[in-house]
């Protein structure tokens, strides 16, 4: 708890002493959280979801029956569509996480040659990346999901089908987002676990 | 305590290899303070960082307090270096955004002492080494003679056996530098031993001997250890 405690001011110091990144990392980081989630909510709520009738699967079917293919079409190509923005956005939240986690280890590599002067090891340079890594990542998903909560809000007045702050959705998609942080902020904790201390302190 | 025998530092750029460190063998013992001088890239950095187990890419034989270095895998390397040895740098290489306290408490941090313990350690080592007073500054509101004893004081309050210093005099002015050095001298009374890399004569003169190296190559025999 100790240690916990002291890390975290120690990481509130780092970020305060560069405001603007800090302000920009999060907000960007938010963004692209809060966009994943609301098209995951939209293409959910719209697309996945089952109409709430019975034998819904057969209203289609009728559209279908009638002859209009074109309706079927249009409705694959939605659906392809609409996943096809929301990978999008999650691979650019797992890039922007990757790169924003990349620029504080280089930041940081000074700071990690002396603490493995000083006794640390590789394994604990490279877990406190990844935590102090989550830690944003935490930061910017309950600001992101905030913003997505509010975008759904708007949308559930325009989409049929889609609901504001769909419970299910957001754990779901805060889970994904959070493994997708997790495996994009593991190659630089790497980077920083395979820092030469000697080079690290020689380079400054 | 420490024993190298022909040891061999080089590095490998395509097809050719420039050697930093050759055939080095010495022997420094238990409460010695050794210098170990020679002009810029003669590999006396290199050789005080093999010592502290932060290269591990050379060749030949390394034994130290007993153990075969050489043969010991990275963690285990690790595990010497966190028992036995402290590091002074020129630059002082303290954690900016740490205050002088939690500067200190660093290498207790990493050797799995609790926090009340460690809370006991640092605050006799503030009062050792007279600044208790600035305990809650940062490293950028101390002066480099400051920096340094802080950065002394880090070095060795985990007790080390072994204290490396690389050129801990290098960025101070002269009465900041003999303040260091009789400080390290009064440790090595109290039994730590201390190998030292510098350029100056007059920090030399505070060992008992001085190893020259020129181009990888101790250039001078060895003296008889005279403690």
């Amino acid at each position: 708890m100790d240690t916990l405690l002291k890390d975290l001011r120690f990481a509130w110091r780092r970020l305060r002493r560069t405001p603007g990144f800090t302000l920009v990392a999060v907000a960007a980081l938010a963004l692209g959280l809060g966009a994943t989630t609301t098209i995951f909510t939209v293409v959910n709520g719209v697309l996945l979801r089952p109409l709430p009738y019975r034998a819904a699967n057969r209203l289609a079917n009728i559209w279908n029956d009638l002859g209009e293919g074109a309706g079927m079409a249009q409705s694959r190509f939605s659906v392809i569509l609409m996943t096809t923005f929301g990978g999008i956005a999650l691979a650019l939240a797992a890039i922007g996480i990757f790169g924003v986690i990349s620029y504080s280890v280089a930041q940081r590599t000074r700071e990690f040659g002396i603490r493995m002067a000083l006794g640390e090891r590789p394994y604990q340079t490279g877990l406190s990346v990844v935590l102090r890594g989550m830690r944003l990542v935490g930061i910017s998903l309950g600001l992101g999901l905030l913003g997505a909560l509010a975008a759904s809000r708007l949308l559930a007045g325009l989409l049929y089908g889609v609901h504001a702050g769909d419970p299910l959705t957001f754990i779901a998609i805060a889970a994904l987002l959070s493994l997708v942080a997790l495996v994009a902020c593991c190659l630089p904790a790497r980077r920083a676990a395979s820092v030469d201390p000697m080079v690290a302190l020689r380079a400054e | 305590m420490i024993r190298l025998s022909n040891l061999d530092r080089y590095f490998q750029t395509g097809p050719t290899r420039t050697y930093v460190l050759r055939r080095i063998t010495l022997e420094i013992n238990e409460g010695e303070f050794v210098t170990i001088m020679g002009p810029s890239g003669a590999g006396k950095s290199t050789l005080l960082s093999i010592l502290g187990m932060l290269d591990s890419a050379w060749s030949g034989e390394y034994f130290f307090v007993g153990e075969a270095v050489h043969s010991l895998p990275p963690k285990k390397r690790v595990e010497l270096n966190k028992r036995y040895i402290g590091f002074v740098f020129q630059k002082y290489h303290l954690i900016d955004d740490l205050t002088v306290y939690e500067n200190l408490e660093i290498p207790l941090s990493y050797r799995d002492i609790k926090p009340k313990e460690r809370a006991g350690i640092v605050a006799e080592t503030l009062d050792r080494f007279q600044i208790v007073g600035k305990k809650d500054l940062f490293p950028s509101q101390l002066s480099g003679g400051q920096q340094q004893l802080v950065g002394v004081a880090r070095a060795v309050i985990a007790q080390p056996k072994l204290l490396l210093a690389d050129e801990p005099t290098g960025n101070l002015h002269s009465a900041q530098g003999e303040e260091i050095m009789e400080l390290f001298t009064r440790l090595n009374r109290q039994g730590t031993t201390i190998v030292q890399v510098t350029h100056s004569e007059k920090n030399a003169s505070y060992g008992h001997r001085t190893i020259n190296l020129r181009d990888g190559w101790i250039v001078e025999p060895e003296l008889v250890p005279g403690v």
